[in-house]
């Protein structure tokens, strides 16, 4: 359990009490080294698939048509599973006219219980990881609930019992009738607080946080939605990076949040090399 | 430290000749309030002693007729002819001064003290003398003040944080009626809880703390409350932007007991409830409270009795149709103090304070529930004794005990029927205590030694459960539980003060000062101010003591007769055992707070100017600091030393008053201090299509300088009235500074949608000019 709200009254408190004035202001910052930042996965049943692009000037602009300028193609990336070892093939994506290199671990797929070591070199740089697939731990059940002002939205409820051995975590995405699988808000949980037990809590939907409709009746769905709910467990490195990136996010614009350093697990980089035990679950809500 | 006790120990050796004693207490000749640090002083004689916190002094001398001078600051000085051929006990009411335009005639000898004295980067705050002084929404604050004082740095914008020469918020002492405070705050930092009404006088010492005051490494600030009018009943109070202030005082039984009962309320949040009705914020409400009570009953000239208490309250609630959530927060002290004399020349106070600060939220979205919990609480008893042997020496010691409860945040919760209580977090118990001795000895006619030994003790004890981590991993490999009352970890050391002072003629003086100080509790935060969610931890197996070394050099000169004070010192302080949050830590429940620390150094040093002007008809100070302060942690910015976030390289302050006329008086403030230090994220990378920061440089950027000038202009209501009253009108930031409070960036466009996004750094003001109105009345 995160405790982001007391991030968030401060932005309330100086945003809306105070009659804050804002104005630009303009910062020049030194000249810093860009870094190599991973963007890897492995889920089971799935093989290794890895992006990898370069951090930018913080106050640059970003231009659409160059996106493709920030991924690095030529690396070499391997992945080692303990008996294994595969080197990733790097496939162009072409989205919307946009070419992104994106690598792909031909031949592997994940397993759950398996650690995987990630080996990138580029641009000179080396960088190492490791991630785990650990087991899957499902959902009990889903259900909804109406909300009593508005009959056209749903709210989701779920079921889970939590095993009675401490230090599961999980990170979750949501997927609405056909649309793409987006992360929760806050995405990611862990059971200190709830070790070994069962218990009855709403989920929200999922969020992209480039679109600001995303938010729209935020948490609910609408009545009539196909709901599927991907329910993954994660290692506790790859917790902490969704919890610390999350945290920082949550943070921005408030006048008492210190900074946070994210928790990346890639050694010599930037980014996340995560293992995903999914489940999935579904549920139609009628109109 | 060898040659410490050892001066302390032949100190008495030099007593001689015959002696008789003058003692008794200085008052109020109107309220019967006991005056502190009032000057006696034997006329033609550098001879001379200050009355204690309680009012008390005690001069002893060789038989002989003398002219004893009893002053006061806003006092009129008495003089009195003493046959003293035997002990004589003499209890002096001093009148208050009436307010006049002409300049006032300097008569007593003693306004040199800032000279003579044995002392350095000590501050006199008589609560009385700052009330013309502008202030934002027209609130008198204590802890503005002290922020204007030289190497005293302000927090952020209208923040009652501060910082003493480059130390920590947790590192200033702050000592209500001699109850810890352990946040003086409400409102994040906007107000401090000392209500200005309740609030007699305060000292605040930046380094040669007396050795009677510990526990914390950088400075002192002792603030006693009034004891209330033992003659007749009177009341004061205030109605302001913000809040509105009464207070009643009186005799319980004529000349020998007194109360006071002081509160204040806040009432933004009925003024604010048509404006946010309409709003996200609608639902929200803020108040706070304070009370401030007090009642003293003297037995007879020998004993006295004090008992007094603060009751606090900040509470902050929102409630919405999703998430509601109620947070209240707050100090409650109570001191029971009792004075009694030995005999003319040893004064005994007998403290028992309790004293309990606790934070807690509760909150529901809707069937999850969960409450958050942290607080402290401690019971300390202390006896501190007064001797005075001879006119030149005056001895001190005493001791204290305190047996602190911590509760580190606890969280429980529930989501239906089932409820959530982890057991993994445990409250924190210890013991501490202190012994100390100190005198102020006159070695030859020009050089005066003030000498002070404190040790200090600190116990962790059970029951607790303490953690060994693998010192690679950090993981947890072993655990071990103690009993009850079981040590689990104790530190002690001693702390030696040393001041000296050199006189070089009557009017200017050197000063050499050396000070060690031991802190057992800690605040660590990893916000940018200090928030009432902070936690405090005590000193334990993994967490070492603070340690502060202080070494500090000063000139002082007074000009005009005393009129005018000036000094110059120079310091550099050293910290020890410094705290800090690990990179990358985000609060969660349920931890071992401990996990999460980084352990480093600190140092500051820096120059001081001060002048000031303390009586007449035009008053005021102004203080400049030049200083450096900064960092050092292994684990903390790949262990580059970094500047602290307050590290201010200039800080000017300008403070000014004048009395116009015999009802119209006019204050005027002005302040100009470098940007803090702050840490802006340097490059951006995409994980998921989101955009995520990176920092390189911790504290490595620079906001603009803050600097503000405020106004204020007092009426005072006809003498005669039965109700008197005044108005205090003033102007906050008068030429409308946009002084950066944070800053924050914002994107302009939508990522993987618009051709475009440029990232716009956006600072944010808090307060433009404010005009303020603020009525007073006192009966």
């Amino acid at each position: 359990m995160e405790l982001p709200f007391l991030r968030g009254m401060g932005v309330a408190l100086a945003a809306g009490l105070l009659a804050a004035c804002t104005r630009d202001v303009d910062i020049t910052l030194p000249p810093s080294e860009p870094q190599l930042v991973v963007e890897g996965r492995i889920e089971t049943g799935v093989p290794p698939l890895v992006l990898l692009s370069r951090s930018t000037g913080f106050y640059d602009d970003f231009f659409l048509d160059s996106v493709s300028s920030y991924f690095v193609s030529g690396a070499r990336i391997t992945v080692f599973n303990g008996t294994d070892s595969v080197v990733l093939t790097e496939l162009m994506l072409d989205t919307a006219g946009v070419r992104i290199p994106v690598y792909v671990g031909v031949g592997m797929v994940g397993e759950e219980g398996k650690s995987y070591w990630l080996v990138v070199e580029a641009e000179g740089k080396k960088l190492q990881a490791v991630t785990t697939i650990p087991r899957a731990l499902p959902l009990d059940s889903l259900w909804w609930e109406a909300m009593p002002e508005n009959d056209t939205l749903a709210r989701l409820l779920c079921r889970f019992t939590d095993p009675p051995e401490p230090g599961n975590y999980v990170r979750y995405f949501t997927k609405r009738n056909s649309e793409p699988f987006l992360p929760g808000f806050n995405s990611v949980f862990e059971d200190d607080l709830v070790n070994g037990q069962s218990f009855d809590f709403p989920l929200d939907r999922g969020v992209d946080r480039n679109n600001p409709e995303s938010f729209n009746d935020y948490g609910l769905f609408k009545r009539g939605d196909t709901i599927t709910v991907k329910w993954c467990a994660i290692d506790a490195g790859h917790f902490e990076f969704w919890r610390t990136l999350e945290f920082e996010l949550s943070g921005q614009g408030s006048p008492f949040a210190a900074p946070v350093i994210i928790k990346s697990n890639i050694e010599g980089g930037q980014g996340i090399w995560g293992g995903y035990a999914p489940s999935y679950h579904q549920l139609l809500v009628p109109r | 430290m060898r040659a410490v006790i050892l001066i302390l120990l032949l100190l008495p050796l030099t007593l001689t000749a015959q002696r008789v004693t003058l003692s008794g207490y200085v008052q109020d000749a109107e309220s019967g309030e006991r005056l502190a640090a009032a000057a006696v002083a034997i006329s033609g004689t550098s001879t001379g002693t200050f009355s204690n916190d309680y009012g008390f002094y005690s001069l002893s001398v060789v038989p002989g007729r003398y002219r004893v001078v009893f002053s006061y600051l806003g006092y009129e000085s008495r003089d009195t002819l003493l046959a003293l051929f035997s002990d004589m006990r003499l209890n002096v009411a001093l009148r208050p001064q009436v307010r006049m335009l002409e300049e006032l005639v300097v008569t007593d000898v003693k306004k040199d003290a800032n000279i003579t004295q044995a002392e350095m980067g000590r501050f006199e705050l008589p609560m009385e003398k700052l009330r013309t002084l502008p202030v934002v929404f027209g609130e008198q604050d204590l802890l503005k003040t002290i922020q204007l004082l030289p190497g005293v740095q302000g927090g952020t914008e209208a923040s009652t944080g501060y910082y003493v020469r480059g130390g920590g918020p947790d590192q200033n002492l702050i000592l209500l009626d001699e109850a810890t405070v352990y946040n003086a705050a409400h409102l994040f930092g906007f107000f401090s809880i000392f209500n200005s009404d309740a609030v007699l006088n305060a000292t605040l010492y930046k380094e040669g703390m007396p050795a009677n005051y510990g526990g914390r490494i950088s400075s002192v600030l002792d603030i006693t409350t009034k004891e209330g009018n033992n003659r007749s009943l009177h009341g004061t109070g205030g109605i302001g932007l913000i809040a509105s202030r009464l207070t009643l005082e009186g005799p319980l039984v004529r000349d020998r007991s007194s109360f006071i009962v002081s509160g204040r309320r806040t009432y933004v949040d009925v003024l604010l409830r048509p404006w946010i009705q309409t709003t996200d914020f609608s639902g929200s409400a803020y108040y706070f409270y304070d009370v401030n009570a007090k009642v003293n009953y003297r037995f007879s000239d020998k004993d006295r009795v004090y008992l007094s208490g603060y009751f606090g309250r900040d509470i902050f609630s929102f409630d919405d149709d999703y998430i509601s959530f109620n947070i209240p927060w707050g100090n409650a002290t109570t001191t029971l103090r009792w004075n009694h004399l030995f005999s003319d020349k040893l004064f005994m106070n007998a403290t028992a304070v309790y004293n309990d600060y606790h934070f807690r939220i509760s909150g529901n979205q809707e069937m999850v529930a969960f409450e958050l919990r942290s607080g402290i609480r401690d019971v300390n008893l202390k006896a501190d004794f007064d001797y005075y042997p001879h006119a030149e020496r005056h001895w001190q010691f005493g001791g204290l005990y305190t047996y602190h409860v911590f509760q580190p945040q606890s969280v429980s919760g529930s989501s239906g029927e089932v409820t959530f209580n982890p057991s993994g977090v445990d409250k924190r118990y210890a013991h501490e205590g202190a012994a100390y001795l100190q005198t102020q000895q006159d070695l030859t006619d020009q050089l005066r030694l003030a000498a002070g030994l404190r040790l200090s003790w600190f116990q962790q004890v059970g029951p607790a459960t303490v953690y060994r981590y693998d010192e690679f991993t950090g993981e947890v490999i072993d655990s071990v539980v103690y009993r009850r009352g079981q040590p689990v970890q104790s530190y002690a050391g001693p702390e030696p003060r040393l001041l000296l002072r050199y006189l070089i003629s009557g009017r200017d003086a050197l000063k050499l000062s050396y000070t060690l100080n031991r802190q057992y509790v800690h605040l660590v935060t990893n916000n940018g101010t200090t928030l009432p969610a902070d936690l405090w931890v005590p000193s334990s197996l993994h967490v070492r003591p603070q340690i502060g070394h202080q070494y500090s050099v000063g000139f002082f000169r007074n000009w005009l007769d005393n009129r005018v004070e000036s000094s110059v010192e120079i310091y550099y302080k050293k910290l020890l055992n410094q705290i800090e949050f690990r990179e990358g830590y985000t609060p969660r429940v349920n931890e071992v707070i401990e996990e999460n620390f980084v352990f480093g150094s600190g140092q500051s040093y820096g120059v001081e100017f001060y002048v000031a002007k303390k009586a007449g008809r035009y008053t005021g100070w102004a203080g400049y600091t030049l200083s450096y302060t900064n960092r050092s942690f292994p684990d903390l910015n790949q262990g580059r030393s970094f500047p602290y976030r307050f590290d201010r390289r200039h800080n000017l302050s300008l403070v000014g008053s004048i009395q116009i006329s015999e009802r119209w008086e006019a204050g005027a403030q002005f302040v100009y201090n470098t940007g803090i230090a702050y840490t802006i994220p340097s490059q951006k990378y995409f994980i998921e299509g989101q955009v995520v920061t990176l920092y390189d440089e911790l504290n490595g950027y620079r906001l603009p300088a803050y600097h503000r000038l405020d106004v204020s202009a007092t009426l005072r209501g006809k003498k005669k009235k039965p109700i008197q009253s005044d108005w205090t009108f003033g102007i906050y930031n008068v030429y409308n500074r946009k002084n950066v409070f944070f800053l924050y960036n914002e994107y302009e466009g939508i990522f993987l949608t618009d051709p475009v996004v440029t990232v716009q750094a956006k600072q944010v003001s808090l307060f433009p000019i404010i005009p303020s109105v603020t009525w007073n009345f006192r009966f």
